[in-house]
């Protein structure tokens, strides 16, 4: 049963990890990379996931326009999400320390995701089953 | 999972070669810089989102994207001025050639005779072998700089006005082929035998020039009788690898090694391509090479080598290449065949080794056969002065008991 609490969002961050890898580097990553997510799927961890493309905007009130993309001088970029089902936070970041690429400049925000959620409710916006123990 | 590192080196030589050939006014470096990225990409998207039906097409892709964002950049100011950008149309038709084809067109291009032969290995071992600057000066025991500068002098002479004229065809490539095969050669020799620093192989080199020869002799332009020979002799050589190094790394003679432990299949392939190489005329270096090779690697024992044929084709190979150090491994064929004495006075006839350490090791291994002790001992102890290979100076000490 899901548990609203015990969820994660996995953001990884840093539009330029990896730099400098070789070709050989780069398929040893790749096959850590498959295998951490395997991993974490086959214990039944992750609810979804997704890379995320450079296309994009930044909309906003302030200059009261919408400022085109692809954003590539930030470091902070978000490249991609998991969204994890845990134990604790600490299992959570666990899971997180065990990402094989880190040592290339890959970094992972882990956020609890919030347990009541008004909008979904009033909008019948699909949710992980609610039911709060 | 459908990929290994070959496979991305190849996509990467793909996808370099199609960026020069679209967009050689941006220089090499730019082809170099859209291939890495839309390697990384692949590794920050695949993982989480899967792998795609067709990877290679999805790199095209991806590499395309890249090339026009980065174009789109550059000319963000003239856009700002009026001027209107080429719509991507003007490249989306063109296809990408076989990554092989790829890898064989830089090879051929980067053997330019314009282009220094260090750098032209420099070009070979970063663009199409793949490996990073760090390895390739640890690979010739040079600095990361000077790598660096012979990349650097490559890739401007590539952008240079000869070589944007130069029309790479068939007998262009035919023309090359000996250059482009020698320089395979010498990275399999600094591979196959470290002459300086603390590995006695390095085995990415070697590999890499084996994956690179391979490729070579299954292709229409490289099907040659001198390719298969080259191909040939490096896998026979390649075999007994593992019999080289003894368990703490140290070097292990030919007349020591564990026979057992040399690689049959590499050896049967090897033969194979002997084979294939002598269809045909064209009798090269590499043949004779080859088959001196073949008949170590085919042996029983040290002592039940052929010697007799080995001579006679290190006594063919001079003629060939009449180099000091093809002469000093003549004279172990001849001791081995007429004696340690006969071997000392070919030594005699070799005046360019004088600081060459195996100059010295070979002549105090034939003055301790022939009961020359003291000579021995002499010989040993220059040879291991001169000698800046870790393991075989480590070897050579260990005689000195």
């Amino acid at each position: 049963m899901d548990n609203v609490d015990q969820q994660f969002m996995f953001l990884m961050r840093g539009a330029e990890w990896g730099g400098g890898m070789t070709p050989d580097e780069i398929a040893d990553g790749l096959k850590a990379m498959f295998a951490w997510i395997e991993e974490m799927r086959d214990a039944g961890h992750i609810l979804a996931g997704d890379p995320l493309t450079d296309q994009g905007a930044i909309v906003g009130h302030r200059s009261g326009s919408v400022v085109d993309g692809p954003f590539i001088e930030s470091k902070e970029a978000v490249g991609g999400y998991l969204l994890l089902q845990t134990d604790s936070f600490e299992q959570a970041c666990q899971l997180a320390r065990q990402c094989p690429v880190l040592k290339y400049g890959l970094e992972i925000e882990v956020r609890r995701v919030a347990a009541a959620c008004r909008l979904a409710e009033e909008t019948d916006i699909p949710m992980p089953d609610l039911k709060v123990n | 999972m459908g990929f290994d590192g070959d496979f991305l080196k190849l996509q990467s030589a793909r996808i370099t070669e199609f960026v020069f050939r679209n967009y050689r006014s941006k220089g090499f470096d730019f082809a170099e810089d859209i291939a890495q990225d839309a390697l990384l990409q692949a590794m920050r998207m695949w993982p989480i989102g899967g792998m795609p039906d067709n990877p290679e097409a999805w790199l095209t892709t991806t590499a395309k994207n890249l090339v026009f964002n980065r174009l789109k950049q550059d000319h963000g100011h003239l856009e700002k001025a009026g001027v209107v950008f080429e719509s991507r149309e003007h490249w989306g038709s063109e296809e990408t050639r076989p990554a092989e084809d790829s890898t064989l067109q830089l090879m051929f291009l980067f053997c330019h005779p314009s282009i220094s032969e260090a750098s032209q290995l420099a070009l070979i071992l970063k663009a199409l072998a793949g490996l990073s600057v760090d390895q390739i000066a640890s690979g010739f025991l040079e600095s990361k700089e000077t790598v660096q500068k012979r990349l650097l002098r490559g890739k401007e002479k590539l952008a240079a006005q000869e070589i944007a004229e130069d029309r790479l065809d068939s007998v262009e490539m035919e023309r090359r082929l000996a250059t482009v095969l020698r320089a395979i050669y010498l990275i399999f020799s600094e591979g196959y035998k470290a002459s300086t620093g603390d590995k006695l192989i390095h085995f990415d080199l070697a590999r890499e020039a084996v994956r690179l020869a391979r490729m070579l002799a299954s292709s229409e332009v490289g099907d040659t009788p001198a390719s298969h020979a080259l191909l040939a002799l490096m896998l026979l050589h390649g075999a007994r690898f593992r019999g080289r190094i003894g368990r703490q790394g140290e070097m292990v003679t030919l007349r020591h090694q564990d026979r057992s432990k040399w690689d049959r299949m590499m050896i049967a392939e090897g033969v194979k391509e002997l084979e294939a190489s002598a269809r045909g005329t064209e009798v090269t270096a590499y043949h004779l090479q080859a088959t001196i090779a073949a008949l170590h690697a085919t042996s029983e024992s040290y002592a039940l080598t052929d010697w007799k044929r080995i001579l006679e084709l290190y006594d063919l190979l001079l003629q060939y290449e009449p180099t000091p150090i093809i002469a000093l491994n003549r004279s172990v064929a001849v001791a081995e065949v007429d004696g340690p004495e006969a071997g000392l006075a070919s030594l005699e006839t070799i005046h360019e080794l004088a600081s060459h350490y195996l100059f010295y090791a070979v002549r105090a291994d034939l003055r301790e056969r022939s009961g020359d002790f003291s000579g021995y001992a002499k010989d040993l102890d220059r040879a291991i002065r001169l000698c800046q290979s870790v393991p075989e100076r480590n070897y050579l000490a260990s005689k000195q008991g």
